[in-house]
């Protein structure tokens, strides 16, 4: 019988009765959220502001993206906000050696497929817990990143490079773009190809996907590097947004990454969820950061503010699903 | 079992069990002899007591790690339950409240925020690295809140004589230090909490089933782990002579190495605190040693994050030839 419904619900079919229950709670929380700020505070619910809210939330999601097809295969990765820095500092050192912008864009990103080879090699032929080999990976990237950069910001400034954290199309944010692109072509990767139905499938039931002929030590290690590839993307994002390199610039950013897509639904115990969940999470996040910025809450109070939000919601969904109240 | 094995191993072959478990004290000797011979200085009674003395907070924290983690269970918040716990101490004896109940309150704040996890862990049924992660992060932006981004210096002799003070010539920190680990010995070897600890950590169903108190003995695990951060962070800040946001945040990565380089198993239910003991030894020479070879200490991260790696990768690899030899 449920087998029945969630196969209509996958086919994407309403089922009778309820529609509300289709709705991830998520979804509400973001409604009640920005209802809130823009009752509460009078620049909230302008044009300038949300176009400001999805340049905040561009690198988040992109983070996010990467930590959903990680936790899909059931895994983890903790290093992808210390990645995230490193790959901002060797894009920064190209282009202060002379490389070109996308050449020095292509050395960022190399640097997080490599990062990502490593991790998915200690998780695959290592055979270690993803949590520990990513927890290695992170003190290795931000050791590098600190040693690369003698523990201070290293600054760029080409225009062309600039652009693309400042830079924006017609009114459209650059971050945004490359965000939304990003978004996009996971989308297609996870839902039109091979690869996309051989991480849903490690998800489900990794045993049985391997006794069915899937190479699961192959696909998971792809899904380390992609994870490696979209959070150097993103560090050059930052990078090119704060015109420097910081040796601590991404510190926290995989621990809202992976929150943006549990409150997105995706589940670590059975490897399922979508990315169109993860982006209602990543809004979450970028909406109650914005609007606590745009009521006036300090810079010190949001780490810990934010924190108790994502750690309470977290719960709450849990508890909730355990007692059947949402699927 | 055992006996059949000493059977079959005629009585002159080592138990390679043995021989596994022999083999960190056989590093750790290797390395002080490596260093007497280096520096005519490092087997002196003083420099001894130093080492020690610097190990002694590290051992103070792998032991609330090691119990956690032979739950089958991670505790990422160490280092921000140490940074917190401490502040709140350290304003309470600014605000003029005796030592004592300062005291006493940062101790409780720690097994506080230590029985949250434990609560998210065993009620909710999180896994233990995403609760204790949300934990790091919320823990160490309340320090940031308290503090106000301040850093509050100088406090009375008496609270300074935990980290810089002698008792019979020895420092204080080692005394500490052996006041913990000999009741957490004696805990884990000779009661129930300790036999279900383990029970818990090999097989949590088999535990269950069996009459163990599992999500008693989790709550217990994490409460234990955050009430020990707490006593580092308090002999640490009498040390420092200082208490500020940042103390706790590269404390994670030494004390989970110290333990997996002690040979506790990550998957739970196998090691202890002897192991723990000279892991952290080990991890403390291995800096000293980085320290007087003239390694920058930009360069620690990297070591660290390589070193746990490592070590989780030979310690599978010798479990698993044990395993096969062993039959």
């Amino acid at each position: 019988m449920s087998g029945v419904l969630e196969e209509q619900g996958i086919r994407g079919g309403r089922r009778p009765g309820v529609p509300w229950k289709q709705v991830p709670p998520v979804a509400w929380v973001v409604l009640t959220m920005i209802a809130f700020f823009g009752l509460t505070a009078p620049g909230f619910f302008t044009a300038g502001n949300f176009l400001n809210i999805t340049l905040q939330g561009s690198v988040l999601l992109i983070m996010a993206v990467a930590a959903t097809l990680v936790i899909l295969t059931e895994g983890i990765d903790l290093s992808s906000g210390s990645v995230l820095t490193l790959a901002g500092v060797t894009t920064v050192l190209a282009l202060q050696a002379g490389l070109s912008v996308p050449a020095a864009v292509v050395v960022g990103v190399l640097t997080g497929m490599a990062c990502g080879m490593v991790t998915g090699l200690l998780v695959t032929a290592g055979k270690l817990p993803p949590f520990i080999a990513t927890l290695g990976m992170m003190g290795m990237a931000a050791g590098l990143a600190l040693v690369l950069t003698r523990q201070g910001a290293i600054y760029a400034d080409l225009p062309a490079f600039i652009f693309l954290g400042g830079g924006s199309l017609a009114i459209i944010p650059m971050p945004t773009i490359i965000a939304t692109l990003v978004f996009a072509l996971a989308w297609v990767v996870l839902h039109q190809t091979d690869f996309g139905r051989y991480i849903i499938s490690i998800g489900g039931n990794e045993a049985g996907a391997r006794l069915s002929g899937v190479n699961t030590a192959l696909w998971k290690f792809l899904t380390y590097v992609v994870a490696g590839a979209l959070a150097a993307l993103g560090g050059v994002i930052m990078a090119a947004r704060l015109r420097a390199a910081d040796p601590i610039v991404g510190s926290g950013w995989e621990f809202d990454a992976i929150a943006a897509t549990i409150l997105g639904g995706t589940s670590f115990e059975k490897g399922n969820g979508t990315l169109g969940g993860t982006v209602l999470g990543v809004l979450l996040i970028a909406v109650l950061r914005n609007g606590l910025n745009v009521i006036g809450v300090g810079a010190m109070w949001q780490p810990a503010l934010i924190g108790l939000v994502i750690i309470a919601a977290i719960v709450f969904d849990v508890l909730l699903k355990q007692r059947g109240v949402i699927r | 079992m055992s006996v059949a094995r000493q059977v079959r191993s005629h009585g002159w072959h080592l138990d390679p069990r043995i021989l596994y478990g022999g083999s960190r004290l056989f590093v750790l000797i290797l390395l002080c002899i490596v260093l007497t011979a280096a520096s005519p200085v490092f087997l002196t009674g003083t420099n001894t007591l130093n080492v020690l003395r610097v190990a002694s907070l590290l051992v103070i924290l792998a032991i609330g790690e090691t119990i956690v983690i032979l739950t089958s269970g991670i505790d990422l918040s160490i280092g921000s339950v140490l940074t917190l716990s401490s502040v709140v101490a350290a304003l309470a004896l600014k605000g003029g409240i005796p030592l004592p109940l300062a005291l006493a309150v940062g101790l409780t704040v720690g097994a506080a925020l230590g029985f949250l996890n434990g609560l998210m862990v065993a009620a909710v049924k999180l896994p233990p690295f995403i609760a204790t992660y949300g934990m790091l992060w919320v823990a160490s932006g309340f320090a940031v809140v308290l503090l106000k981004g301040q850093v509050i210096y100088g406090f009375e002799e008496n609270f300074r004589f935990l980290g810089v003070g002698h008792l019979l010539r020895i420092p204080m920190p080692i005394i500490i230090m052996a006041a913990l680990w000999i009741p957490a010995y004696l805990l884990l070897r000779r009661t129930t909490f300790g036999r279900s600890l383990y029970a818990v950590g090999a097989n949590q169903e088999a535990a269950r089933l069996s009459g163990v108190k599992k999500d008693q003995t989790l709550i217990l695990a994490y409460t234990l782990s955050g009430f020990l951060a707490a006593a580092a962070g308090l002999v640490y800040v009498a040390r420092l002579n200082a208490s500020e946001a940042s103390i706790g945040t590269n404390m994670l990565l030494p004390a989970i190495a110290a333990v997996v380089i002690g040979g506790t198993s990550l998957f739970g239910g196998e090691g202890g605190i002897v192991g723990t003991l000279i892991g952290a030894l080990i991890m403390t020479i291995v800096q000293n040693g980085m320290n007087l070879l003239g390694v920058e200490s930009v360069w620690q991260g990297v070591v660290l994050g390589a070193l746990i790696v490592v070590a989780v990768l030979l310690d599978q690899w010798a479990r698993k030839s044990l395993a096969s030899e062993g039959g």
